[in-house]
């Protein structure tokens, strides 16, 4: 397109600009609206995830990580842990611990059996306030919230019991040696592993406390291997309330992914009817200007201007819209500028892809359609397939178009009824490219026709099959060129079958000749 | 042969057939010749045809079978595009129903083509006063369709038609929707244009009156050709 076409061509897309000008305001009013509306809700989904997690607090636990495995399972011995990804020194230091449920006067508690020599547990990492640590079997510590909401003090004595897989009660008691405070998040009484094993039957390790080399190695890379190790097992870890957090917020939120989705539906479907109901009550406008020589591009052109000017226009008036109504929101200033970029282009985008989608349709109907179908024909088919050959060619069929030298063509038959019309008869002449069939499918949007292959005769036509052969004037037209092995595939096996029969004719007659000698 | 005894418009073997619960060719078997610098009416009956013939001689419809040769150059195979150029060059198109573009008046519907065309839009604009000024509409130039009545509609058409100095002028039915004083400024136009600038006209009507005007009497009979009568006007 020269400059001067283009130019008048953008001087008449304007002028049918302000002759369009309502329409146009509609698609300007639903991608204003839904870009905004897409943006502000995205904003608003973001700020309160933002508020959500940040009103979740990290836990206090004295080690990084702590695996749960479930009933039935054990932990791993450290060095049987499999290969991570990445070093596997990263582990700084694991210790075992068993975990048992203990039924008191008080209720249920659950007791952590651990070592004497436990890394996590000791005088040094929890504050103990009172009493003394673990030396021997029997003690029990407490944390000191609990021991005052069981009235226990320091040399009173705690009686319970464990159940196993059958009911069985284990008794046992022990005397509480020391208590700690609650410094961190979590409140366990503890005894000596000893005394857990005994307790429990095929008592082993259920806990797994790790301590991991935090200057070279993120959580995630700690917990991404523990996770591969114990694929059943339960974590808990400082920020696992915050990953939780997330994830609670994210299914809140999910409904309202959907909304956005429904809103570009919404808007594309508006768009879509208003440009249709447009073309419309433009097809004559349009068959003028193609009959005057303006060319399908430059019609595309016109339309895609028309319509995506205004499609423009509401994307930067509903950017506007967003700052003046952001002043007038309490969250707005907190969304970050980064989010709100990203909502914006994210809007943007989705509004160009459901713009591009909305004006399509009919920018391509107006493409394909000749002056006649825009002034006259109630359907316009977009696709167009012109058919001069077999498109499927059957085998038999092959042969004969071979051994017979008549081109064939197949129509589509419902019932030995040709869906469309028959233009030939069977001894009418045809000349190439001749149309001899044309149907229309899919409501018109589809139009299928089929062109004589040859200069010929109309030699035969099968109504059951839809197929039309084709004599040719002249014996040396040749034939579509179908790929070599199909074609040589089918003379071989037609060539076995001819000789198939021939043998059986001629057993048959010696078998008659040998009868009629007898 | 000379180039001007070759036909400016030719027609090989046409036909077109539409589905009207049975395959009925509504062009079937035309063979017709139209020379530069003629005017050629077509007449017929209503359902002979004519309007088909027309619609696909300007590439307004395709064919089923058969050839179109505008200035020997055959217009069947061509593409879209390649069409819509050969319309822009070759071929002026009156409708009807006028079919001027509604939001463009008298004087940017005869520019229109011209613009499309790459012409620098002084020069368009000269030559689109020069034709309004020939069918006799410069006051009008600067009204839209809607403010003007048909025989004016029909002259601004006329206007359009020319802009591109095409070939060949189809024209389909441009009286039809006029009074009798209206259309005989209408075929009068055409008389002029076909005189002053040499303009080759093919006209189709079923007002039988207006074969004094043409070159060639082309009459049709359910799409096929009935009579070829050539004439001194």
């Amino acid at each position: 397109m020269s400059s001067q076409q283009l130019f008048a061509v953008t001087r008449l897309a304007c002028k049918n600009m302000v002759r369009w000008r309502w329409r146009l305001a509609t698609i300007f009013l639903l991608v204003a609206g839904s870009f905004s509306l897409f943006v502000l809700y995205s904003s608003m989904l973001s700020v309160s995830a933002q508020i959500g997690v940040a009103q979740t607090e990290e836990l206090s636990l004295p080690y990084d990580l702590m695996v749960m495995v479930e009933e039935g399972d054990r932990i791993i011995p450290e060095k049987e842990l499999p290969t991570p990804r990445f070093r596997r020194d990263i582990l700084e230091f694991g210790e075992e611990a068993l975990a048992l449920s203990f039924y008191t006067n008080f209720g249920r508690q659950e007791i952590f059996g651990i070592s004497e020599q436990s890394h996590f547990f000791k005088v040094d990492t929890v504050h103990l306030i009172e009493g003394q640590w673990l030396q021997k079997t029997g003690e029990m510590v407490l944390p000191l919230s609990l021991a005052k909401s069981y009235n226990l003090k320091v040399g009173d004595f705690v009686q319970g019991y464990t159940l196993n897989k059958n009911g069985v009660q284990l008794r046992a008691t022990f005397v509480l040696v020391g208590l700690y405070e609650n410094t961190f998040d979590w409140q366990h009484a503890f005894i000596l592993r000893s005394d857990a094993n005994q307790l429990v039957f095929n008592a082993q390790s259920n806990r797994f406390f790790v301590e991991y080399d935090r200057s070279e190695a993120e959580l995630i890379h700690l917990l991404e291997w523990m996770k591969s190790a114990y694929p059943k097992a339960t974590f808990l870890y400082p920020t696992v309330t915050l990953v939780m957090g997330n994830d609670l917020l994210k299914q809140i939120f999910q409904p309202g992914q959907w909304l956005l989705i429904l809103i570009f539906m919404f808007m594309g479907i508006g768009v879509l009817t208003v440009s249709l109901i447009t073309f419309l009550e433009r097809r004559r406008e349009l068959a003028v200007m193609k009959s005057i020589g303006v060319s399908n591009a430059q019609i595309v052109y016109a339309l895609s201007l028309e319509q995506g000017s205004a499609g423009l226009f509401g994307v930067l008036s509903g950017a506007v819209l967003i700052f003046r109504l952001g002043r007038r929101i309490s969250w707005f200033s907190q969304v970050s500028s980064s989010n709100l970029s990203l909502y914006m282009l994210q809007g943007a985008l989705f509004t160009l892809l459901v713009m591009i989608i909305g004006i399509s349709f009919p920018t391509i109907l107006a493409k394909v359609a000749t002056v006649n179908q825009l002034l006259f024909a109630r359907n316009i088919p977009i696709i167009i397939t012109r058919i001069d050959h077999l498109a499927k060619p059957s085998g038999w069929i092959l042969y004969r178009e071979m051994k017979e030298n008549l081109h064939f063509l197949k129509f589509d038959m419902v019932d030995g009824r040709l869906e469309g019309v028959l233009l030939k008869a069977v001894g009418d002449k045809v000349k190439r490219g001749e149309v001899i069939a044309t149907q229309e499918m899919y409501f018109g949007l589809r139009y299928h026709e089929w062109k004589a292959p040859c200069d010929g005769i109309v030699a035969e036509y099968n109504p059951n099959s839809g197929h039309m052969g084709i004599l040719p004037d002249d014996p040396q037209t040749p034939h579509y060129p179908y790929p070599e092995h199909i074609l040589q595939d089918e003379l071989h096996h037609q060539k076995q079958m001819e000789a198939g029969r021939a043998k059986a004719r001629a057993e048959k007659e010696l078998s008659e000749m040998s009868i009629g000698s007898k | 042969m000379s180039l001007s005894d070759r036909p400016i418009l030719e027609t090989i073997n046409l036909n077109k057939a539409f589905y009207l619960g049975e395959a009925v060719y509504a062009v079937n078997n035309v063979n017709i010749q139209v020379m530069p610098g003629e005017i050629a009416i077509i007449v017929g009956p209503s359902g002979s045809g004519k309007s088909t013939l027309l619609s696909l001689l300007g590439g307004l419809d395709r064919p089923i079978s058969g050839d179109i040769l505008i200035n020997d150059q055959s217009i069947v195979k061509l593409n879209e595009d390649q069409l819509a150029l050969m319309r822009r060059k070759n071929i002026g198109y009156v409708f009807q129903f006028f079919n001027l573009i509604p939001h463009l008046s008298a004087l940017e519907n005869v520019e229109l083509p011209m613009s499309i065309a790459s012409m620098s839009r002084k020069e368009a604009r000269e030559r689109a006063r020069y034709l309004l000024d020939e069918v006799g509409l410069t006051p009008r130039a600067h009204h839209r369709p809607d403010q003007l009545s048909g025989g004016e509609q029909q002259r601004v058409a006329i206007a359009r038609s020319l802009a591109n100095r095409p070939a060949v002028v189809l024209a389909d039915e441009p009286t039809g929707n006029l009074d009798s004083k209206t259309r005989d400024m209408v075929i009068d136009l055409f008389c002029r244009f076909n005189k002053t600038e040499r303009q080759t006209f093919v006209l189709i009507t079923h007002d039988t009156s207006l074969t004094q005007y043409a070159h060639r009497v082309i009459t049709m009979k359910d799409g096929r050709i009935n009579t070829i009568e050539v004439q001194n006007p």
